[in-house]
């Protein structure tokens, strides 16, 4: 029932992003669900999303594959070093990767 | 350790597979994948843009609709009747100028605007269901009736991507019915500004600027006369030997739901 209801979540925020919004909401939704379930199918999730994401926009396909992946890889190093299940964290994981990721193929 | 392993292992095998579908995007090899992808996606695609569309749809009342209409079809005439007085006064051959008529016209569903956020933000692109199966190229002009929407920027194999007029990339030669040249920018708003247009000339408000008109051998680019929209304000200083204007289109982008590209005869 969690999977589904994440798939679900997973694919709107997907066609959100590829149909209108600019705002990287697919990777704020993987990091916050990453951080949850510590899961590493999340990486297969993020490879999925970036591609459909990437045909929805027209954009040469896998290259935010390539960026979720890598971003949830770095959140995952500073498990050792920070708490990361913690507010700060991933209002900082969120900033700067959106902020990356707008920079990278927004403007 | 054996759970970090698996970890590694994970990162690696997706990245890894996302670096090569990413070359191999860039090779005409990958085309018929990618098309088929397209094809998956399309109709979940056009199913979001089309609920996104409805707030749009719902609060354009239909007098505001009639009164758009109406603004189209007299600068149309308006343009017609310029256009006219130029051809009869012979200082243009009739073979010389372009009408969208004559082109041959594909119709395209917008089935996205990525950057366009119903009631927020205006939006820049359009996502086609159209591409390179259907004739599209890139340059092509995208119109409605008469006016101009924009260009075609990108281009797949079943999807395409026109920027719209008012994105700040956009930039081309117009003029007024009356001859007036300059150069239309776009700037990220409803509005776009009249550049270039040398402050000897004369602009009125509610003048209306189409397109000077650039095709191609391939007949790809901007017919000439295309409604590009009116001008709503005029920005001239004596000292300048350049005036500008903000010209606004009659289009209502944000609620078009198709538009049509001029594509090579």
């Amino acid at each position: 029932m969690k999977l589904l209801l994440f798939f679900l979540l997973l694919g709107i925020a997907v066609f959100v992003e590829g149909v209108y919004w600019q705002i990287p909401i697919t990777l704020i939704f993987l990091l916050i669900f990453f951080i949850q379930t510590r899961s590493n199918g999340i990486f297969f999730s993020a490879f999925v999303a970036g591609l459909v994401v990437d045909v929805l926009r027209v954009d040469l396909i896998g290259l935010r594959s390539m960026f979720l992946i890598l971003f949830l890889f770095v959140v995952a190093l500073y498990e050792r070093k920070f708490e990361i299940r913690s507010l700060p964290f991933v209002f900082t994981a969120s900033v700067l990767g959106s902020s990356l990721y707008l920079l990278i193929f927004v403007f | 350790m054996r759970k970090r392993e698996q970890f590694f292992l994970t990162v690696f095998l997706f990245l890894t597979l996302s670096i090569i579908l990413f070359f191999l995007g860039k090779t005409a090899f990958f085309t018929p994948a990618a098309g088929f992808f397209e094809t998956i996606v399309r109709p979940f695609q056009n199913i979001t843009y089309s609920i996104g569309i409805i707030p749009q749809k719902f609060f354009i009342n239909t007098q505001l609709k009639e009164l758009r209409i109406e603004n189209q079809a007299l600068q149309k005439k308006l343009v017609d009747q310029e256009t006219l007085k130029k051809e009869n006064s012979a200082l243009k051959d009739q073979f010389a100028t372009t009408y969208p008529k004559s082109q041959n016209l594909l119709p395209a569903k917008i089935i996205g605007s990525p950057g366009f956020l119903p009631g927020v933000s205006l939006p820049n692109f359009f996502v086609l269901s159209v591409g390179k199966q259907d004739g599209v190229k890139l340059g092509q002009a995208a119109v409605v009736q008469d006016n101009l929407v924009g260009k075609v920027t990108k281009v797949s194999k079943s999807l395409s991507v026109v920027t719209l007029l008012t994105d700040s990339s956009m930039s081309f030669a117009a003029q007024t019915p009356e001859g007036i040249w300059g150069v239309v920018k776009g700037q990220n708003d409803e509005t776009m500004l009249f550049d270039n247009v040398l402050a000897s000339k004369t602009l009125h408000v509610g003048d209306a600027v189409v397109t000077k008109g650039d095709i191609s051998d391939q007949s790809i680019g901007y017919p000439s006369n295309l409604i590009v929209g009116k001008i709503t304000s005029i920005d001239k200083t004596q000292s300048n030997l350049f005036q500008t204007a903000q010209v606004k289109s009659a289009l209502p982008f944000e609620a078009l739901d198709m538009v049509f590209l001029v594509v090579a005869e």
